[in-house]
């Protein structure tokens, strides 16, 4: 078994699943680190995706155009998320209750307009989508272990740029600073003339262009087609992916792949030939790893944060 | 005065759910090609014939245990969103206890069950609660987590190891011995006895909440942390505590399910459970007996829901998205800021 392991590691193919595992979490997690800035726990991040996966498969089978499929799909993302900004901020509903209730809602509408305009209640597999490309890079793709980097979909490299730009746009960018200081203390922000309502809309925003790329990604790139419910947790593995990389971009990006290597590894444990196993058990290891994931990462901060108190004892 | 004050959360609450019940109707319109067919088929035969009622009283007993394991946990401050999982695991407990414990005496049996039921709930969700109280991780991404995992294990258990052989294409276990089945009620109401259970239930967390020292205390808890830990009330017990119960009473919902109306686990059989008792727990704003009334006009829903589905050509997710409106529209008190103004000043009036 480990030779297999061993094997299936050097011919690199893991990455490819790595990356197109982690992709659509990292952006989700990079949109709910804006949320996060301005002091909301998004959890609408899986429904927003979820709509996004429909509208961008939907159009794309329409006009032919995978980049309108991904506009159509940010759209509709960013209408959730605003919807959800919109009754948090103004109306002052608790963004866990709101968060919720758009996911619930995102699952309904996306099953109801299957069912009303498609005829199916399970999935939407349309002819002619066109595939959001695969970049191939062309000197790269021949080099033996250079290639890893080569032959992933548009978006991975999406989510690496979304990343370093987020980087940049928290700490090298006035936006950036007013981001953190309405989150921080929205009073303060105010006092300075910072138009915090401005900021935090603008957060979600991005938090649904976001979300809607890895949306679209799940039904145009992975795969090309539309299941319901198929974000299947990859908007609240996000959430435990931004606490995993303590809130920071980079970390976020860390957390992502560690968690997507536990995912990739228990992908290849189910087509290890001839293992007895079923599959379901196999396919809950991801949530497993987060729990996991997460009780270390907080244990090994705590540890941190309590040390010198230990100390003057 | 709180007299007047429950009158506008009713109200208000009354007003959202006509709201979201017309902008529904007007969905309908727009889609269906039979509009009236299918807004009669929602709203008025569920309550046209026995045969439908006793569907909704069966339909209701679950959502009336979920949405008190909901409102339990919000009332304490605690977003316990794991209440699917919970329910899964005390379904698949009291199936596999129903099946396996044969040669015990029928009422040891019966007991047995709905204990080891309860227990599982309980453990499934105190693991998430230990993770909070002592580690304070955050509940809402380890209890969505626990879904999925108690979703998938189930699954995979009922599929690969304690699956019925005769069960032909359905997925699911043995059917639980006779004697097990909760009866029907009574001769005309043929509803199962498990709404009885309920009922008692919904009796037991209205005396926890508003009349015992434990309720008062996850309430202040759930009010003010950082006030009830300086008034000296051990947060992480009352965490914990609270998570059982409400764990507790999704384990027992899950047993419920299985005793009374599916007599077997089937392979991942009410996926929306879980779900509709956050809703309805906060439709109710986490008071029992709201949580009781709203359970039952979910049920009806739902029955109304799928008789249109069966009737016309549209899907019975129109009644989520209802529901979604629903919250929407209460949790935000979108449509009381007039009145709350005027209780406001009365407030006022009356301290001064």
């Amino acid at each position: 078994m480990a030779s297999f392991f061993f094997q299936q590691i050097f011919n690199l193919s893991i990455f490819a699943i790595v990356f197109k595992l982690v992709a659509p979490v990292i952006l989700a997690a990079v949109g709910g680190l804006f949320c996060g800035k301005v002091g909301v726990m998004n959890i609408g991040l899986e429904g927003a995706m979820l709509v996004s996966a429909f509208f961008s498969i939907v159009v794309n089978s329409l006009t032919g155009n995978w980049m309108l499929g991904i506009l159509a799909g940010c759209a509709a993302s960013v209408f959730l998320c605003l919807l959800l900004a919109f009754f948090t901020f103004k109306y002052k509903a608790h963004h866990i209750v709101t968060g919720f209730a758009i996911n619930t809602f995102a699952s309904a509408i996306t099953v109801f307009m299957l069912q009303t305009f498609f005829g199916s209640s399970g999935s939407y597999q349309p002819e002619g989508v066109a595939m959001i490309p695969v970049v191939n890079i062309p000197i790269i793709e021949k080099i033996p272990i250079l290639s890893v980097i080569s032959g992933h979909s548009l978006i991975v490299w999406i989510a690496l740029l979304c990343v370093i730009l987020c980087s940049i746009v928290f700490y090298k960018t006035p936006y950036g600073a007013h981001l953190i200081a309405v989150g921080e203390n929205v009073q303060a922000a105010r006092s300075v003339g910072i138009n915090d309502m401005k900021i935090k809309y603008s957060a979600f925003v991005i938090c649904g262009i976001l979300c809607g790329i890895g949306g679209a990604f799940l039904s145009t790139g992975a795969t090309s087609m539309f299941v319901r419910d198929m974000t299947a947790g990859n908007g609240f593995i996000a959430l435990a992916v931004i606490s995993l990389g303590n809130e920071r971009p980079y970390g976020v990006l860390r957390g992502g792949l560690v968690f997507g290597f536990a995912n990739a590894i228990a992908i290849l444990i189910e087509t290890y030939p001839g293992l007895s196993i079923p599959s379901q058990f196999i396919q809950a290891i991801p949530y497993v790893a987060t729990i996991v994931m997460l009780t270390i990462h907080v244990l090994q901060n705590n540890r941190k944060m309590t040390a010198p108190v230990k100390k003057t004892k | 005065m709180k007299q007047k004050l429950k009158n506008t959360n009713l109200l208000s609450t009354v007003l959202s759910i006509v709201i979201a019940v017309l902008l529904g109707c007007l969905l309908i319109l727009l889609v269906s090609d039979e509009p009236f067919l299918a807004i009669k088929s929602l709203l008025v035969l569920p309550l046209s014939n026995a045969f439908y009622m006793n569907n909704i009283i069966d339909k209701v007993t679950p959502l009336i245990l979920v949405g008190l394991s909901a409102s339990v946990a919000f009332k304490t401050g605690i977003f316990n969103m794991g209440v699917q999982g919970q329910f899964y695991i005390g379904a698949f407990v009291a199936a596999i206890a129903g099946n396996y414990l044969i040669g015990l005496p029928t009422g040891l049996h019966i007991a047995a069950v709905f204990l080891t039921a309860v227990g599982g709930g309980v453990l499934y969700a105190t693991a998430a609660g230990a993770l909070k109280a002592y580690f304070n991780i955050n509940e809402v991404v380890t209890t969505l987590m626990l879904n999925y995992i108690a979703t998938l294990v189930t699954s995979g258990m009922t599929n690969s190891y304690f699956r019925d052989p005769d069960s032909g294409g359905v997925i699911r276990m043995h059917y639980i011995p006779e004697y097990l089945e909760l009866k029907e009620i009574s001769t005309k109401v043929t509803a199962h006895s498990g709404f009885l259970i309920a009922l008692v239930m919904v009796g037991f967390v209205y005396f926890l909440m508003k009349h015992s020292v434990l309720g008062y205390r996850m309430e202040t808890v759930g009010k003010n942390r950082v006030f009830a830990q300086y008034g000296g009330l051990n947060i992480k017990r009352i965490t914990l505590i609270c998570f059982a119960i409400s764990g507790g009473l999704s384990g027992l919902a899950g047993s419920v399910e299985v005793l009374g109306m599916h007599r077997s686990f089937f392979d991942n059989f009410a996926s929306g459970m879980g779900g509709d008792g956050l809703i309805i727990a906060l439709l109710a704003s986490n008071h029992p007996l709201g949580v009781l009334l709203i359970s039952f006009f979910f049920a009806y829903l739902k029955v109304g829901g799928q008789i249109m589905q069966q009737n016309t050509d549209v899907s019975r997710e129109l009644v989520l998205i209802i529901q979604v409106i629903m919250i929407m529209l209460i949790s935000s008190r979108m449509l009381t800021p007039y009145l709350n103004k005027r209780k406001f000043a009365k407030e006022v009036k009356k301290s001064g």
